[in-house]
């Protein structure tokens, strides 16, 4: 069987959603809903309000700093804010230029937005998150995720479901992660960040690590045992460890049944009759 | 020369004094002191422990329970000390109020109370302030002075309030906060 080391950024990468899942955009829908500025006006009837200047909004331990004010409504718990927002809560940092909170459900950042938990951040012209539904998007051309280790995914779209743990990216995906010295590129990402974790990319997906790569119309790179699965049209391309002597192996997969890669391809001998190659770290 | 004066200043003060009483009992409408105002001596006329109201158009707008009412300037202004009073609101609520001190013009509706104002309203709403003034004609209350009006459960602080009788629409001037879904002590 063949053994290729690819070590996988997908970990750092999924455990940076899982910890955005957390992302205290949440806010309790019993805790007080607070409102500083410089000047406000306020209706106490309709809750509708206009902060001037500096403004702060505080809830469920969340502090929200706006530069240039905005409306707000404390019955619905909705605000849009602007200038330079700046919200902390924990260890949640989020940044952009103006904050919408369509209800106690539902915000968006927009403008450059920046979601840090932990280490991980998520940039986007956009970020949605929908309490109710524990399920954030960005929502633009582009969106990042980074580590502080280095590692980044980009990805017109990034949407991630905290309660199925699952995070989906499409439009021309690649990732890397330099102290894995793995790069991976793809039409489109799944990351299954719950049961040990694993990410598929789908169409045109290829991933390399330390020369060594492998192709396929979906791979799927696990991040616990470090192995990855590839399907349909694979292609492998093995560069063996240095103190041996280096050896090109290419492993075209096509055609009906299923079968493993394995020492043949070495050889750069191609096989043929398997659809599936199974590539063991 | 000398009793003449006295006589001038004693005929002065009575006629302050019937001024202010009969602002007190008949509203708004000050009798004319007699058309002779070149009284030099400024007589200060005082009154303890009366009730005062004000009416317009057979419509009472405010009563106040005085602890001592005076007035300084010859008629102009009254001045009031202890006061615990009612200010009757054109939607049927009613607002009491109490403060230390406060003064009230003659011609005219409005007054202002200050030294720690308190105002709560019978269907609900608080305010207290350092001062407080309110402009009857267009209903315009100005709070200045650590001011915090709470309802229900909102709250809004800040270093001047200007709102109206009601308390519904207010704005909030000076390290402005407004809250709601808290427990405030409307006392």
């Amino acid at each position: 069987m063949m053994k290729i080391k690819i070590h996988t950024s997908v970990l750092a990468l999924s455990v940076a959603l899982t910890l955005l899942a957390g992302t205290a955009i949440l806010e309790a829908k019993d805790a007080p809903f607070s409102v500083h500025a410089d000047e406000i006006d306020y209706d106490m009837q309709s809750g509708a309000g206009t902060a001037s200047g500096k403004t702060t909004i505080f809830q469920d331990g969340r502090t929200t700093v706006a530069g240039g004010g905005g409306n707000f409504n404390s019955k619905d718990k909705s605000a849009h804010l602007r200038g330079g927002i700046v919200s902390d809560k924990d260890d949640e940092h989020l940044r952009s230029s103006e904050l919408i909170m369509h209800n106690e459900n539902y915000m968006s950042a927009v403008g450059n937005a920046n979601i840090t938990k932990g280490d991980k951040t998520l940039v986007a012209n956009q970020v949605d998150y929908h309490k109710d539904s524990n399920f954030m998007e960005t929502i633009g051309s582009n969106a990042r995720l980074t580590s502080t280790d280095g590692s980044w995914l980009n990805a017109a779209k990034i949407t991630y479901s905290m309660d199925s743990g699952v995070a989906n990216a499409t439009g021309g995906v690649t990732l890397a992660s330099p102290p894995r010295k793995l790069t991976g590129s793809g039409d489109t990402a799944v990351y299954e960040t719950k049961s040990g974790g694993h990410i598929d990319l789908i169409g045109n997906a290829h991933a390399t690590q330390d020369g060594n790569s492998v192709s396929g119309n979906r791979l799927r790179v696990y991040n616990t045992n470090s192995h990855t699965e590839a399907v349909g049209n694979v292609k492998i391309v093995y560069y063996p460890k240095p103190q041996q002597p280096k050896t090109t192996a290419v492993a075209m997969q096509n055609g009906k049944g299923a079968g493993k890669v394995d020492k043949a391809a070495k050889t750069g001998a191609k096989t043929h009759g398997t659809a599936k190659a199974e590539v063991i770290a | 020369m000398k009793n003449k004066q006295t006589i001038m200043a004693v005929v002065a003060g009575v006629v302050v004094l019937v001024g202010v009483f009969a602002w007190l009992f008949w509203g708004s409408i000050v009798p004319d002191a007699g058309g002779k105002k070149t009284v030099t001596p400024q007589i200060s006329a005082k009154v303890t422990n009366t009730t005062m109201s004000r009416t317009e158009n057979g419509k009472k707008i405010w009563e106040f329970t005085v602890g001592e009412a005076e007035s300084p300037d010859g008629g102009n202004t009254i001045n009031f000390k202890d006061i615990k009073g009612k200010v009757f609101l054109n939607n049927g609520d009613v607002m009491d109020v109490s403060a230390p001190q406060g003064s009230a013009q003659v011609k005219g509706n409005d007054f202002s109370l200050e030294g720690g104002v308190k105002a709560a309203l019978a269907k609900g709403g608080t305010l207290v302030a350092e001062k407080i003034s309110w402009q009857q004609k267009e209903d315009v209350l100005t709070a200045t002075g650590k001011v915090k009006i709470v309802h229900d459960d909102t709250m809004a602080k800040g270093d001047q309030i200007i709102t109206s009788s009601k308390l519904v629409q207010f704005k909030v001037k000076g390290h402005a906060l407004v809250e709601k879904g808290g427990n405030y002590d409307e006392d």
